[in-house]
Parts: C-alpha cells; sequence; structure tokens
C-alpha cells in the first residue's frame, strides 16, 4: 500500500480550508447514530480527521485546531467542556512533533500506531469521567481503537486521493 | 521530504501552544463540572454544531422516506388494515377515557382537590444517543425556541426515559433514566409499594432501591412514576421488574429493573409537563 502524501509548501493555502470541510464532515460522521450493539465498534473519526491533517500539514492544522475541533465535538457530545479538547491537543502535539517519522512507516506500523494513539485517547476519556462518577470499565474503547486502526489505510489514501484533486483545482 | 523542512519552526511553537491549551481544557472541565458558568461558551459553540446534526437528521429521515417509497404495496396493504383497527381499538378506549376523565374532575371537585390541568407536550426528534461514554445521554431537536425547559420529563410511546438537563437555543440535553446520576421516585402498580429506581453504570439495566426486604415484589410487576417530587408526571410507566435477590441478613432486596422503552428502536420524544406549571398546581 502506498504510503502517505505530502504537498508542497506552495500548495499548502488551500489545505486549512480542505481541512475545515473535511472536519464538518467527520462531525457528521460521528453524528450519524450506530444501532446499539454496533456502538463500540464507531470509528473515531474525529481523532482520524485530526491525525490525518497534524501529520500531512503540520504547517496549518495543529494543536490549537485541534483544541477547536475538542471543544465542538464537547458540544456534540455533551460531555463536559474541555475533555475531547485535552485529548485532540495531545494527539496533535504528538502527530505534529512525529509527522516526518510516521510519514515513513509502512501501512501496518501506522495502522499500529493509530491503534495505540486512540487508544489512549479513549483511556484519557474514561479516566477523566471517572472523577466525576463511578463507571466501570468498559472494553469498547479498545474496539473503538481496533476499528479505527483498520479504518487508517484505507482512509488516509482516500482523503488523500480527494485532497490531491481539490489541490490541483484550486 | 524536503518540503516539510519548516520542522523547526513548527517544534519551537507547539510546546508552548500545548500547554496552553491543556491548562485551559483542564480549567474548563473543572468549572464545567461544578457550575454553569461555561453555558454562553456552549451556547455559542452549539450554533455551529446544530447545524451539522441537522443536517445528517435531515439524511437519516430522506432515507426512511426512499425505504418507505421502496415497500411493497402488499406489506403497506397489511399496514394500514393493521393501524385501521388498533386506530378502532384506541379510539374505543379513548371514549372511555374522557368519560372516566369527567368523571375524576367531577369528583375531584367534590372532594375540592385542584384538577390537575392537562401539562404541555413537545415533540421532539432524537438527534444523538451518547450511552457509551460515560454518562448515558440523548440530544433532541427541541431547545428554548419552542419552550423547552430544565426538568421536563422525557417519554417516549412505551414510557419514560429520562429529564431534560440541558437547554440550548435549538436543541437540548436529556440524561436518560439508565445513567448512574439518575433517579427516578416510583411505585409499583399492581402493590402501590413506593420507591426509587436508580440507573447502573451496566447499560440497560435499573436497580429498585431501598425496599424492604420482605416486601410484596415479585418478577414481572409494572413499575409506575409515582409523580412525587413534582419532576414527573405520575402514572406513566418505566420498567417491569426482571428479578429478585433476597440475601438474608441484608435488610433490603437486590431488585434488578428493565428500562420499558429501547431507545435503539425510537426515534421521537415527547417533552412532558413544565415546573413552573407544577409548581402552581401544588
Amino acid at each position: 500500500m502506498r504510503t502517505l502524501q505530502t504537498f508542497g509548501r506552495d500548495r499548502n493555502q488551500s489545505d486549512l480550508i480542505i481541512a475545515v470541510i473535511s472536519i464538518i464532515f467527520g462531525f457528521m460522521l460521528t453524528a450519524i447514530p450506530f444501532p446499539d450493539w454496533l456502538s463500540d465498534w464507531k470509528p473515531n473519526w474525529i481523532g482520524l480527521f485530526a491525525f490525518y491533517w497534524c501529520i500531512t500539514a503540520p504547517h496549518k492544522v495543529g494543536v490549537v485546531f485541534c483544541f477547536f475541533t475538542g471543544m465542538f465535538l464537547d458540544v456534540q457530545h455533551g460531555s463536559s467542556l474541555g475533555e475531547h479538547a485535552l485529548c485532540l491537543s495531545f494527539l496533535a502535539y504528538f502527530a505534529v512533533t512525529n509527522h516526518r517519522r510516521f510519514i515513513l512507516y509502512p501501512s501496518i506500523q501506522q495502522s499500529i500506531v493509530i491503534f495505540f494513539v486512540i487508544s489512549l485517547y479513549g483511556l484519557i476519556i474514561a479516566n477523566i469521567q471517572r472523577f466525576s462518577s463511578t463507571i466501570a470499565f468498559e472494553w469498547g474503547v479498545l474496539y473503538q481503537a481496533l476499528i479505527t486502526a483498520i479504518v487508517w489505510p484505507w482512509f488516509q489514501l482516500i482523503l488523500g486521493e480527494l485532497r490531491r484533486l481539490l489541490t490541483n483545482r484550486v | 521530504m524536503a518540503k516539510i523542512s519548516a520542522l523547526g519552526k513548527v517544534k519551537q511553537n507547539i510546546t508552548p501552544r500545548l500547554v496552553v491549551c491543556a491548562v485551559i481544557s483542564f480549567l474548563c472541565i473543572s468549572v464545567d463540572r461544578q457550575s454553569n458558568y461555561l453555558n454562553p461558551v456552549r451556547e455559542t459553540l452549539s450554533f455551529v454544531v446544530y447545524p451539522i446534526q441537522l443536517a445528517v437528521d435531515l439524511q437519516m429521515g430522506l432515507a426512511e422516506t426512499i425505504s418507505s417509497y421502496l415497500k411493497k404495496q402488499k406489506t403497506l396493504m397489511s399496514d394500514l388494515e393493521k393501524l385501521r383497527t388498533e386506530n378502532l381499538q384506541l379510539s374505543v378506549r379513548a371514549q372511555r377515557y374522557s368519560a372516566v376523565k369527567r368523571e375524576n374532575s367531577r369528583l375531584r371537585d367534590l372532594l375540592d382537590f385542584p384538577v390537575v390541568p392537562n401539562q404541555r407536550t413537545i415533540v421532539a426528534n432524537i438527534l444523538s444517543i451518547d450511552t457509551k461514554s460515560g454518562s448515558q445521554q440523548i440530544v433532541v431537536n427541541k431547545g428554548e425556541n419552542t419552550g423547552a425547559q430544565i426538568g421536563q420529563a422525557m417519554i417516549d410511546v412505551h414510557g419514560v426515559i429520562g429529564q431534560v438537563i440541558k437547554v440550548g437555543p435549538y436543541s437540548s440535553v436529556g440524561l436518560l433514566i439508565t445513567d448512574p446520576k439518575h433517579s427516578i421516585p416510583v411505585e409499583l402498580n399492581r402493590t402501590g409499594l413506593r420507591a426509587v429506581v436508580t440507573g447502573i453504570d451496566e447499560s440497560k439495566k435499573l436497580s429498585l432501591s431501598f425496599v424492604p426486604i420482605d416486601a410484596d415484589v415479585v418478577a414481572g410487576d409494572l413499575v409506575v412514576s409515582s409523580g412525587l417530587g413534582n419532576r414527573f408526571p405520575s402514572g406513566y410507566p418505566v420498567g417491569t421488574i426482571k428479578s429478585v435477590a433476597r440475601v438474608n441478613g441484608e435488610s433490603f432486596a437486590d431488585i434488578s429493573v428493565e428500562p420499558i422503552s429501547d431507545l435503539t428502536f425510537s426515534r421521537e420524544v415527547l417533552l412532558v409537563g413544565s415546573p413552573s406549571q407544577n409548581q402552581e398546581v401544588e
């Protein structure tokens, strides 16, 4: 499978717009209701989109962008304001600081990294929520990370192609 | 790969940014937990999020419309037949209901009891259900604009599902009765025994708390809301008793209740009653 595409700085201008549009699309994907028995297997779409953009366009999309995305996500989920913002900020930091190395990884290794990053994301959220109420640990966090990691190679391929089309057009 | 040579620049700025964002996040989390100072911020942000939710909801509605077009005539005919008979039965029952209602109000008059007025109901669509991220909440598409208020009960076709806890301009958030932080005053339909139903963190289960070990409770009993506390209207089904465990030496029985409505299949909820109205009745 092909590795991630990166783009020249001269073409970076449209990246931010495409990133915003794709994140909005991510929110829509998140809002699609899943049947209850499948809800553990819903990929973490916003995490995927945020990670993708931090890896491929680290000059445009970074910690602050992801922080605000997280705030919106908190409003959408009805969770206390700042939970997802915190996790996405850390995810963005990790992605931006390691993006050079990550791009060179083979697909499988990228998926493994995604698995651990999204697991960490879910576990931090679960633990923040445990402060206020006694919620038992659910394995759903790991299922979600697993499905997200499985989705990743195709996800980045499709988004990369779309982005190349759009960037060439603009 | 030379294209991303600005790595150094990126690296210099990013750590302070992360620190600032993390600090703001932690502040928000702790402030939002304890108070509602951040509600204006939430409302402002929800102006952006709401259209997205609405767009998805429209698409789901569209999918439903298409699938209803694709239904065969035969199934439609049988559906129609079924609905007709159901309608007949219901209207017969409704006739009796109006007679009973008149009688009830007359009796209340005789006894000098205040007549409970018809409670205002708002029909709302469920925009999203979040039962996995710790707390069990749903978002519905009616907010301040249509008169939704904090404390209204949420009811679907089967029975009580929760109550409104946050109201935005165009949407509101409801806490489900299955949330561990939620309790609802109930009574048993068969015996009239009053108790409190509390959510437990295992999904789709409730527990009936503080029922003495020798109380008359058997599996299959219907649990309805009692209306005590003036939050929930009385008489709506909440669940059925699933199992009763009596441990020797304990003073309370361990009773689990199965919620009556399954949220997987309902898309509409009713927001019933307004707290201010209830206080007037009081």
